[in-house]
């Protein structure tokens, strides 16, 4: 038999045709149908065990860092859920998972008595990864990690809370709250930037000539052991028209944080921890004390006004130090130089905060928001810290050649901030909602600060100096920041098949800080430093319906900035207000969700992100003669992000969907390498993955997925790409 | 006869329009709707807003006067429907007496946000992002979605926006004896985009122009940032500090959030 294509078009053609032609009556049934006879179960109490592995090649950190789960592979409980009635009036909630390999742990219970209240506590943490990556860089084709590259941070948190609602009567509520966060992760606060090539030689670094003056990056991590406390008491009672809130809350935070780099990554002296890496330990230890009291009051069906006051006294204590090493330039060793240890000192903070609401409903149609908030804060720090150097004739480090200094700190802050606000809706029109809003927010503030200084200086001879603060590290300043943000829009359902949603936006943020005049001398005196920023921009959304089973959903939003700071001679002259940077960017989103039948859906999304930042560039010149890259160009981040969605189902007892996703930026630009670091990212990310559920019996469900991916840095010069199939495997079971 | 090993364009058009026609048709015999995630539980109708202050009086009490009642979505024949626009249709919520996964439920998945906020399923799905999409965190954890403009804090709210980030970031908080002005005035996203950026950190820009958009001139022009002096520790030519990395980088203006040893926030 010869089959020719154009049989074969005809074929596809009839085949097709049937389907479509049927799919009215499929979907026909479905709708008249009372309940799904097939459909899969909803279970009251279950049980979910899971595994997931990859197979994938290349770098390992890089993975779990972007998938969140570890390149071992990870498995356990990934749900369990159970629900019981004790009693007519009594019910328990229990909820838990443990995923070893990912670290991800959950158990609650929750206890309720209808008409008395509630007991809710439980424990739960998870882990999120991070890679400590220090950066790539083309020239010289190096990329650095920290050893290890992988890194992870754990967050817990245990809390407990009491309810007590018996009746109509006042609701009281106890909670207790411990939240924790340990372990590593990286910083973009990457360390000294040498030539790859260079060594330590001496005290001195060499080797720095080829090629010249090439600017490496270096990795930097951050140790966080930080633990937070919250105990909180509160109370809300109605009483007659008036619903009353009071909470009291103690907070305490216990942190000591640090911060490794490897200073000089592929020097020869790695192994002088003094030399390669540097550390940074910051603790903090802060407890406040809160009050909150709220009321909403319904005057009458058109009046509502509503009230607040908040008191927050936090007092805070720092210590830590801050390492960096430095080289003599004579000595014949390396010295340690403390920038600053022993910090010692803390701030208290008060703030007094109070709003009030009026909400006017004249009709049904109408809803308008006349609100004002007025905040004065307090906040008084001072404290010091020790700095040693060596002097700059020494050959060699002793007690004799070194100085030490001991600095004191100090500030002040005071801020009268109002904020006054309205909002106006209305709803009048057939399916078309109007709004605007309008903010602004006033600050009226005083900042006054000491630069820290020697207040007593101590030379290895012994000999004891005693200095007060020069003048010149005196600042007074008043400030004068006024905020406003204004939006307009409109939600309109032109019909069932046309939505359109519009909001323009304008934030006109200018802030002026005037040195105080009356204190002739001061580092302040008689200055003025402006800065600001006026943005514009707006939100189209456009959701078209063509017919029930498919809708197009379409996001636009566009914005412009400019930001401005006080210039200088160079840059328009003395208290001239000059633009320092402007800022564009077009956002645009599309989502197809289509149903062809109640058995099937397909879902496609699409963002599309035009952005930059631009400050310096093309201000900056390197050299008017020769073809130099600028050391700084504008921060692009544009990208394309891209997914797909088809599930469908198979048989009575399976179902499958297929996903599909695909990510891309390209910014990075070696040519900058020349003159600065090419800091814009780029990578392609694409994966897709297939599924099936598949019904054991009323009380077992099983899924599986298996899929591929794929990823390519280009920031990292492919040093962290990876690609390689993955595949999970889940079973729920009814308990 | 020589064969090519490709698929030729007939074969690619019959096979998909088979595989697509026996897809449709293989779901003739099976009663069950399957519906793409955060579109609605399957089998479920409208039932009414009303409907659900029965239970969930603490979400609808301030609902009136929120954002998302403005999207104004009424039914005729149940009338406002404006808690199953986010939620999806609650009848068979309502008929279980609120049994879970019997309605979309945004505090486990952000699927449902996902409808109207396209931008955020592209923002979340970068490299540098809070973890929404893994589960860990969800888009409730900062959004009061039932009251107000959705965003917690700012206006003429009791808290202020800051709030919400430092809750879980008390490294953060301060307050540090040399504060940065950003924070102070902007707050934390004057620098981050907290719904995720192509950059590290979720910084708006990763390179000096984030810090230059206000510091591009200073008032000694000796501190000149941007501008053609040259000269000095931040002047412009090859080899400068501008050129070496970022201005929180190596050492310099590393305590971004804030010092307690220097007014320039340099460690």
């Amino acid at each position: 038999m010869n089959i020719t294509f154009p049989s074969l078009r005809r074929s596809a053609g009839v085949l097709c045709a049937s389907a479509v032609l049927l799919l009215p009556g499929i979907r026909a049934a479905a709708d008249d149908a009372p309940a799904q006879a097939d459909a899969f179960p909803t279970f009251d109490s279950y049980v979910k065990l899971s595994g997931q592995a990859p197979w994938t090649t290349g770098d390992k950190a890089a993975y779990a860092s972007r998938m969140g789960a570890p390149v071992a592979g990870s498995g356990g409980i990934e749900d369990f859920h159970y629900t019981k009635d004790i009693n007519d009036s009594t019910n328990l909630l229990i909820d838990g998972h443990a995923i070893g390999g990912a670290d991800d742990y959950l158990a609650s219970l929750n206890l309720s008595k209808d008409s008395l209240g509630s007991v809710d506590m439980g424990y739960k943490r998870f882990r999120i990864f991070y890679d400590g990556v220090g950066g790539f860089f083309p020239l010289a084709d190096k990329f650095q990690s920290f050893n290890p590259e992988s890194l992870h941070v754990d967050r817990g948190a245990f809390w407990t809370t009491l309810k007590l609602a018996k009746g109509d009567g006042p609701v009281f509520t106890l909670s207790f709250r411990d939240e924790t966060r340990t372990g590593m992760k990286d910083s973009s606060e990457w360390a000294s930037v040498v030539n790859p090539l260079a060594v330590i030689k001496a005290g001195a670094i060499v080797g720095t000539a080829l090629p010249a003056n090439t600017p490496f990056i270096a990795p930097n991590v951050l140790l966080l052991d930080e633990h937070h406390k919250i105990i909180e008491a509160g109370v809300t009672a109605n009483l007659g028209s008036t619903t009353e809130t009071f909470k009291a809350t103690i907070d305490t935070v216990n942190n000591m944080d640090s911060r490794d780099y490897i200073k000089y990554p592929n020097s020869t002296v790695i192994a002088d921890p003094t030399v390669t890496v540097q550390d940074d330990q910051e603790s903090r230890r802060s407890t406040s004390f809160r009050i909150l009291n709220q009321t909403e009051t319904k005057v009458s069906s058109v009046v509502g006004i509503d009230t607040g006051f908040t008191y927050v006294h936090l007092s805070d204590a720092n210590g830590g130090s801050w390492i960096t090493p430095t080289y003599s330039a004579t000595a014949h060793a390396v010295y340690n130089a403390n920038t600053a240890t022993g910090i010692y000192g803390g701030s208290k903070f008060d703030d007094y905060v109070g709003n009030a609401a009026l909400k006017l409903t004249p009709n049904p149609d109408w809803l308008a928001e006349l609100a004002y908030r007025q905040e004065t804060n307090v906040t008084a720090s001072a404290g010091g810290f020790t700095t040693t150097s060596l002097s700059s004739t020494a050959t060699t480090v002793t007690a004799a050649n070194i100085t030490t200094a001991y600095d004191v700190t100090y500030s002040h802050f005071v801020d009268h901030i109002g904020s006054p606000e309205v909002s106006l809706q209305y709803l009048g029109f057939k399916s078309l909602a109007l709004y605007a809003s309008y903010d602004d927010r006033l600050d009226r503030g005083h900042q006054h600060w000491i630069n820290p200084y020697a207040d007593i200086t101590v030379p290895g001879t012994g000999a004891t100096t005693t200095a007060t603060a020069p003048i010149g590290s005196v600042f007074f300043q008043d400030a004068d920041e006024t905020d406003q943000d204004a939006k307009i829009g409109a939600n309109w359902n032109a019909c069932s098949e046309l939505t359109i949603r519009c909001e323009a936006f304008r934030k006109d943020h200018q802030n002026n800080y005037i040195g105080a005049n009356d204190i002739i001398g001061t580092a302040s005196y008689g200055a003025l430093y402006v800065n600001g920023y006026t943005f514009n921009g707006m939100s189209l959304s456009v959701i078209v319906k063509p017919a029930p089973q498919i809708t197009f959903s379409t996001r636009y939003q566009p914005q412009t900035g400019t930001m401005s700071v006080t210039g200088n001679t160079v840059t328009g002259g003395s208290n001239y207000e000059v633009t320092s940077g402007r800022a564009k960017g077009q956002l645009f989103s599309e989502t197809v969700d289509w149903t062809p039948s109640t058995r099937l859906y397909l879902q496609g999304n699409l963002n599309v992100a035009y952005n930059y930042i631009q400050t310096a560039y093309p201000v900056v010149v390197v050299s008017a003669t020769t073809n130099i890259a600028t050391p700084i160009q504008n921060a692009n981040n544009n990208y394309i992000t891209a997914s797909g969605l088809c599930g469908f189902v198979l048989d009575k007892s399976d179902n499958v969907e297929l996903q599909g996703f695909c990510s891309e930026a390209d910014n990075f630009n070696p040519q900058i390498a020349a003159g600065g670091q090419p800091y814009g990212a780029s990578f392609l990310e694409q994966s897709v993955t297939v599924g099936l559920k598949h019904k054991f019996s009323d009380r077992l469900i099983g899924e599986g997925k298996a899929g591929y991916l794929r990823r390519t840095d280009g920031t990292t010069g492919g040093f962290t790409n990876y690609r390689g199939p993955l595949a999970y495997l889940s079973l729920t079971y009814s308990l | 006869m020589k064969t090519s090993s490709r698929w030729s364009t007939n074969q690619l058009i019959f096979g998909g329009c088979a595989l697509w026609s026996l897809l449709l048709i293989s779901c003739v015999g099976v009663d069950r709707i399957v519906m793409a995630p955060g579109t609605g539980t399957p089998g479920a109708t409208y039932v009414g807003s009303k409907e659900c202050v029965q239970c969930h009086a603490d979400e609808t009490s301030h609902f009136a006067g929120s954002t998302h009642a403005r999207l104004k979505l009424e039914n005729s024949k149940v009338g406002d429907t404006g808690c199953e626009g986010c939620h999806g249709p609650g009848s068979l919520h309502v008929q279980s007496g609120g049994k879970a996964g019997t309605i979309v439920n945004p505090k486990k998945s952000p699927e449902a946000c996902f409808q109207c906020h396209l931008d955020k399923r592209g923002e979340f799905s970068l490299p540098h992002t809070h973890p929404v999409l893994a589960g860990k965190v969800t888009c409730v954890d900062c959004h009061d979605v039932h009251s107000g403009n959705a965003i917690r804090g700012g206006g003429a709210a009791l808290a202020n926006q800051t709030e919400t980030c430092l809750r879980c970031h008390t490294a953060q908080a301060g307050p540090f004896i040399y504060p940065h002005g950003a924070i102070r005035q902007e707050g934390c996203t004057a620098c981050h985009n907290p719904h995720g950026t192509v950059n590290d950190k979720m910084l708006i820009a990763r390179d000096a122009n984030l810090c230059l958009r206000c510091h591009l001139a200073q008032l000694s022009p000796g501190f000149n940032i941007g501008g053609y002096k040259s000269g000095g520790a931040h002047a412009n030519a090859i080899g400068s500090r501008l050129s070496e990395g970022t201005c929180w980088s190596a050492g310099c203006h590393e305590d971004v959030h804030g010092s307690n040893v220097n007014a320039s926030i340099r460690p």
